[in-house]
């Protein structure tokens, strides 16, 4: 049973997994309640499902990049739940989170998401589909919508994340050879269930098997006093 | 009291108190959203000036300094704005406004008060007031006021008016 | 027996600890980030969320294991819940939560001042006080005068209506050049310097119960600094204007005059409070309570008892706030999951009742 959590941003999502199944999903807005609300609202999805915390096996946290108020909240109640039951805490970029969600793709396209980072500047991923995947081509940076729009080749692209008016307006008066289809609202959102998939994705690469407690070196890999929040601003930090 | 050009006022304060009224004139005045950042160093009278803004403006508690929790908020009997009054020393770049909940504070829209506000400048709005604090001497400071944008033109012209009476 | 666990964070200390029926430690963990904010001369908030973060599940799993119990073990969890920085309250409070959450145990949201008073209750022998007592909290956010008539009973007399006292430490401290933080630096320097060389205002000599040290602040700053050069600098926006330490002074006679200055003001009013409102006995807590010289004088300026927490306990930790807890839960108070950080809250006249 895992529970997987997301602060990162002005939304909050939660979901619980089973391994086989997504018993409880919930995503909203939260802003500035994300301190007030992420406690009881764990405490009342599980209870929705039936899920007792104490049978968690793993906890997953978005770890960023993002609102640093946002990561210091959903870092430390995961790491109070998972320190507390002494099970793996699981750390998830917030990018990767937002291309797990994007399902309708073609083949050919580069898949970029973006997350806000304050005063006009995003923090942008570029992901390529193999093997039923999306896999990060560089590592993640930090830009305007101008100068990402600027830099990208011709071809074609698919966008998703947060992507507000700037966006927007910056995508319409893109070069005619790059030609951009951003995704539905929904596949946009950043959803807990997405983060648990990748979670559970990464639990059973390093061994572990649905049904069976997990191997003393899974604990020792995914310890929560290892799980740091991922700050990533500008280039000159 | 040389006028410099548009958007710009000179005065000086001779001691605290009158620091302090001066600072009550401009409280009086203070809009939702208005921005007044102070720059001046140690010992200036940048939290004086403050708790002249804090009494003009109707807070009802007096304004202390906001050095140990960099955020101070009050209220008021006249209605539910709230008045921020911030200290930014310790903050090392315009990224880290995040720590002191930055954006909501500019979303309450209550008039806030930006002590060392040049650690943060990147992460100002473009339109304030921005006061320059000088120790000429003694207890004599030299208060520079510079407007960015009409609705602070307007403000310091208040200001004057209310002050100085013309 | 009755086993709280203490979680501070509010400032620059990650601390936790598990106090036995408010009064025994039964372990103490302090991960102090005085290095990292002393290398910067002054603690930067938002490196002291990211050190949280970084402490804060070795620092209370080490307290759990080292009292010699399990999280099952435990009545409920205390957390200081404000004032303090919002970031770093954050880290504590959260983690509380998961903690809570996953034990199954109830939360206690504790006011730190709360928690200075309580640290007290922690030195050995105890001595059950009879109230009212007299407290005066000193530290780097705070002075506070309190008459305090019984467990969560306080009377807010007087306080600072500019800087607080350790914040006049840290800023001298920083006028003299001295490193961070300001207290002990000062208390150093003047322990060679003559506290008569300078006649630094004792500022508020009035009837009330407030302190203020700006006025302070500035004389020192007069007197320690060059005055700026003639012509007026223009164009300054963007550029900070930095005074200049004259280098004529002596820093250890500005050291102990000002030392002198901050507790006379600070012994003057909380004997005059003492006796005006006949209290058995004084206490002392924060950060500044360790001064020597404030304690000496507090003592002979007064004939009642005074009495004061032992230097490890004077500075933030997380066993004064599960002492602070302990009189809750024992008052049958409860904290929601859903409670938020209170970054301004003040220490109220009744912060609950006793049962």
């Amino acid at each position: 049973m895992l529970l997987a959590i997301d602060t990162a941003t002005r939304s909050m999502s939660l979901a619980i997994h089973s391994g086989v199944q997504l018993l409880a999903e919930q995503t909203c807005v939260a802003g500035n309640q994300q301190n007030s609300q992420l406690a009881p609202s764990i405490h009342q999805l599980a209870a929705r499902c039936g899920v007792s915390l104490s049978d968690l096996t793993a906890v997953a946290v978005c770890t960023g990049p993002g609102s640093y108020t946002g990561l210091r909240v959903g870092v430390a109640l995961a790491k109070g739940i998972a320190m507390t039951a002494g099970i793996p805490l699981l750390p998830v970029p917030t990018l990767n989170i937002l291309a797990a969600g994007v399902t309708h793709y073609k083949p050919a396209s580069l898949l970029v998401a973006i997350v806000q980072a304050g005063r006009g500047r995003i923090i942008v991923g570029h992901y390529r589909r193999k093997a039923n995947n999306w896999h990060i081509e560089t590592e993640s940076y930090i830009t305007d919508w101008d100068n990402l729009l600027a830099g990208l080749e011709p071809g074609k692209y698919l966008f998703t994340g947060e992507i507000n008016e700037a966006g927007e307006a910056a995508i319409a008066a893109a070069d005619e050879n790059v030609q951009i289809t951003t995704v539905s609202v929904s596949e946009r959102a950043r959803r807990a269930g997405n983060l648990a998939e990748l979670a559970w994705g990464a639990l059973c690469e390093a061994g572990a098997h649905m049904g069976q407690p997990l191997p003393e070196d899974i604990q020792q890999t995914f310890k929560p006093a290892l799980v740091q929040p991922v700050y990533l601003k500008s280039t000159t930090d | 009291m040389p006028i410099l050009k548009e958007g710009e006022l000179d005065i000086i304060s001779h001691s605290a108190e009158q620091t302090r009224r001066l600072g009550a004139r401009l409280g009086q005045l203070l809009q939702p959203g208005d921005m007044i950042c102070l720059s001046g160093d140690l010992g200036a009278g940048k939290t004086v000036f403050t708790a002249g803004i804090g009494h003009g403006w109707g807070a009802t508690l007096p304004v202390t300094s906001p050095t140990f929790n960099l955020v101070n908020q009050y209220q008021r009997e006249a209605d539910d704005q709230l008045l921020y009054h911030l200290d930014c020393y310790r903050l090392g770049s315009a990224d880290e406004v995040d720590t002191i909940g930055f954006d909501d504070i500019l979303d309450h829209s209550g008039p806030v008060v930006i002590e060392w506000p040049e650690r943060i400048e990147d992460a100002l709005p473009k339109a304030l007031l921005w006061i320059d604090i000088e120790v000429i001497e003694g207890d004599r400071r030299n208060f520079i006021f510079e407007a960015t944008g009409d609705h602070y033109q307007k403000l310091i012209d208040a200001f004057r008016e209310k002050a100085f009476g013309f | 027996m009755t086993y709280i666990l203490g979680i501070e964070s509010s400032c620059d200390e990650t601390a936790a600890a598990v106090v036995i029926d408010g009064k025994t430690i039964a372990s103490n963990i302090v991960a102090s980030q005085i290095d990292l904010h002393a290398e910067h001369g002054g603690v930067f908030p938002e490196l002291a969320s990211r050190a949280h973060v970084e402490a804060i599940d070795s620092v209370v799993s080490q307290a759990v294991r080292d009292a010699g119990i399990g999280y099952a073990q435990l009545d409920a969890i205390a957390v200081t819940q404000g004032p303090g920085l919002v970031g770093s309250l954050l880290v504590g409070i959260n983690y509380a939560k998961g903690l809570a959450l996953m034990a199954d145990k109830p939360l206690l949201g504790i006011n730190h001042l709360e928690g200075h008073i309580y640290s007290l209750w922690l030195s050995q022998p105890f001595k059950e006080p009879e109230f009212p007592v007299l407290v005066l909290i000193v530290s780097g956010g705070h002075s506070e005068l309190l008459l305090m008539t019984g467990h969560g009973q306080y009377e807010r007399l007087g306080g600072t209506i500019d800087d607080a006292a350790g914040e006049a430490f840290d800023k001298v401290g920083r006028l003299l050049d001295l490193p961070f933080p300001g207290g002990p630096h000062i208390e150093r320097a003047a322990r060679h310097g003559n506290g008569t060389a300078f006649d630094f205002p004792r500022a508020l000599r009035d009837g009330s119960y407030d302190f203020s040290f700006s006025g302070l602040k500035t004389a020192v700053r007069r007197e320690v600094t060059v005055p700026p050069s003639g012509s007026r600098s223009r164009r300054r926006r963007g550029a900070e204007k930095r005074a200049q330490l004259r280098s004529d002074v002596s820093v250890n006679d500005v050291a102990a005059s000002f030392q002198e200055a901050v507790t006379d003001i600070l012994v003057e009013k909380t004997a005059r409070a003492a006796k005006e409102h006949g209290v058995s006995e004084i206490f002392m807590a924060g950060g500044v309570s360790a001064n020597t010289m404030l304690r000496l004088k507090m003592r002979r300026e007064t004939d009642l008892p005074v009495r004061y927490p032992p230097l490890n306990l004077c500075t933030d930790n997380g066993a004064m706030i599960a002492a602070a807890g302990y009189f809750r839960y024992e008052a049958g108070l409860r904290t929601g999951l859903d409670f938020d950080v209170l970054p301004n809250w003040p220490l109220s006249s009744q912060l609950y009742e006793m049962s």
